[in-house]
């Protein structure tokens, strides 16, 4: 390659405090789903006529059903300890992105129509009515924020304002105000089983093409099974893993790993989305509605183990909720749980994350890797900050920031972790979160390499993450075939 | 005329409180299912 001349801005220490630009995002709103996106989900097509009403109503339900909301509404202090850390405010400038400032557009409602206070004196408590204007900064300010929770660690009281924005966006979702991107992608799990909306055929011909293309790089036959009943193991994987580069090295991986350890495993194409969108609009319905996708097909196919392929969302969801959603887990009482628990291996823990159970065959002796073939990379990790702030690995706390770098130190020399604060818990969001950055798909650049990509990029699918484009496995073999099998319109 | 922040230092207790902070990391081993979450297992 040739040397280039690179001239890079003199390095800022971080954080770097911005001079606040009022207004700087206020314009900015992401695109508004239509009537069929939004009724395909239960919620109303566009903004309802008495949506003050309804909008006052999700929120006395969501305040009595989630006691946190109402906690984390009441027990701010103002203390800024929150403004600095948001990536939002410090990259927009606009002082609404500050974390305190974000909830305070719910505080303030929710203090006028809730507390003592707020109803008697309003201007003393800074509390204000929920007004069209009130809407529409709440539409764009809660998806401008990516659900990361950085905030939350440096916060006194551990206000989480991805609850509060969760919050925001189902009470926008329940007054007809909803956001296409989230909202889609929803619709397309339910009706094709994956973020991607690739169905079964689009799967088996791509896990097809991944064993011929193992077979003839490396000489060994891995197997990449779908649907195969009676495995011991079912893969969880997000469906940018089939789609997207460099995610299908994963899944090429995920194969080898499996293949090492000698395991039968599957992938399901009922279930082939490990990621949740129904955690970025707060829906508890939606949640658990794509969550039991795993639990049926767990069942169907009778496996023992579910491992999650790697995704920060997907994990936080499959660490933190599924077991609440679905009874993936231990310790349930109800009889659908209990039954389903039976059937799982109760002495491995369910779900696993892959980079457990890699750590776990490295730490045992089953994989051997040559560390010398890494030795041209220098290698650094961004802990993706669902799986750093939201959810747990291994047995040990802060497992989450150890394992990953243990995998990575076992299988090359050089490894640097990047600079403290922005490391483990105080990791900066990739932004891909929270369905917060909709246009990715209209600004990838990659649009043009793939036939079956141009066609579906009127669905605008992506799973967001920092540039990734098509796999060009993926474009060479399935292109055809999946404009012809595609169904979903 | 001093302004002290009298609500800041009587809410500073709060941070013993927290939940985030004082929940116990066991999502995995024990199901955490509330009331009108448990009324939605109808089904298999």
């Amino acid at each position: 390659m040739a040397h280039v001349e690179v001239t890079a801005p003199p390095y800022r220490t971080i954080p770097i405090i911005p001079a606040l630009e009022p207004g700087a995002m206020a314009g900015t709103k992401s695109f508004l789903a239509n009537e069929k996106i939004q009724n395909d989900l239960g919620f109303p097509g566009t903004l309802v006529e008495n949506w003050k009403d309804v909008a006052l109503d999700k929120m006395r339900e969501l305040l009595g059903r989630q006691r946190s909301l109402q906690v984390f509404l009441d027990s701010c202090v103002h203390c800024g300890a929150c403004t600095d850390k948001c990536h939002y405010f410090l990259g927009t400038r606009d002082p609404l992105n500050m974390p305190v400032a974000r909830q305070d557009l719910m505080r303030s409602v929710y203090r006028r129509y809730f507390t003592v206070a707020g109803r008697v004196f309003p201007k003393l408590v800074g509390a204000r009515d929920l007004t069209r204007e009130t809407l529409d900064q709440w539409y764009s300010y809660y998806y401008q924020c990516s659900e990361c929770r950085r905030c939350s660690v440096f916060c006194p009281y551990g206000i989480d304002t991805a609850e509060i924005t969760m919050a925001g966006r189902e009470i926008l979702d329940a007054v007809g105000y909803g956001q296409k991107y989230t909202n889609e992608i929803i619709g397309k799990v339910h009706r094709v089983g994956n973020n991607l909306g690739l169905p079964e055929a689009a799967l088996a011909d791509t896990l097809q093409g991944l064993e011929e293309d193992v077979l003839a790089e490396t000489g060994v036959p891995v197997r990449y099974p779908l649907n195969e009943k009676g495995a011991e193991v079912l893969l969880i994987t997000p469906s940018a893993d089939f789609f997207a580069e460099p995610h299908v090295e994963s899944l090429i991986g995920y194969g080898k790993v499996f293949h090492a350890a000698g395991v039968s495993w599957t992938l399901a194409s009922f279930a082939s989305e490990a990621a949740n969108f129904g955690m970025f609009i707060g829906s508890y319905e939606q949640l658990r509605k794509i969550a039991l996708r795993i639990r049926e097909t767990a069942l169907e196919l009778g496996v023992k183990r579910i491992i999650v392929g790697e995704c920060g969302h997907a994990w936080r969801v499959a660490y933190s909720f599924w077991n609440t959603l679905v009874g993936i887990g231990a310790g349930a009482t109800d009889p659908y749980a209990v039954e389903f628990q039976k059937m799982l291996d109760p002495k491995v823990k369910q779900p696993t994350h892959i980079c457990e159970y890699t750590w776990d065959l490295i730490q045992r002796g089953a994989l051997r890797f040559d560390k010398e073939a890494n030795d041209h990379r220098i290698i650094t990790f961004h802990d993706s900050c669902n799986v750093a702030r939201g959810s747990g690995m291994g047995d040990t706390p802060y497992g989450q920031f150890e394992i990953p770098r243990n995998i990575i130190r076992s299988v090359a020399n050089h490894f640097y972790d990047m600079a403290p604060e922005t490391i483990n818990e105080r990791t900066f969001c990739c932004g891909g979160g929270a369905a917060s950055s909709p246009t990715i798909c209209s600004t990838c650049a990659s649009r043009g390499r793939c036939r079956a990509w141009r066609r579906c990029s009127r669905w605008s699918t992506s799973t967001a993450s920092i540039s990734w484009r098509p796999s060009a496995r993926f474009a060479r073999r399935s292109s055809r075939r999946f404009c012809r099998t595609t169904s979903s319109r | 005329m001093i302004v002290f922040p009298f609500s800041k230092l009587l809410h500073a207790p709060g941070v013993f409180f927290s939940p985030t902070r004082n929940q116990r990391n066991n999502p995995r081993e024990h199901r955490h299912l509330s009331p009108w979450a448990a009324r939605m297992e109808v089904e298999r």
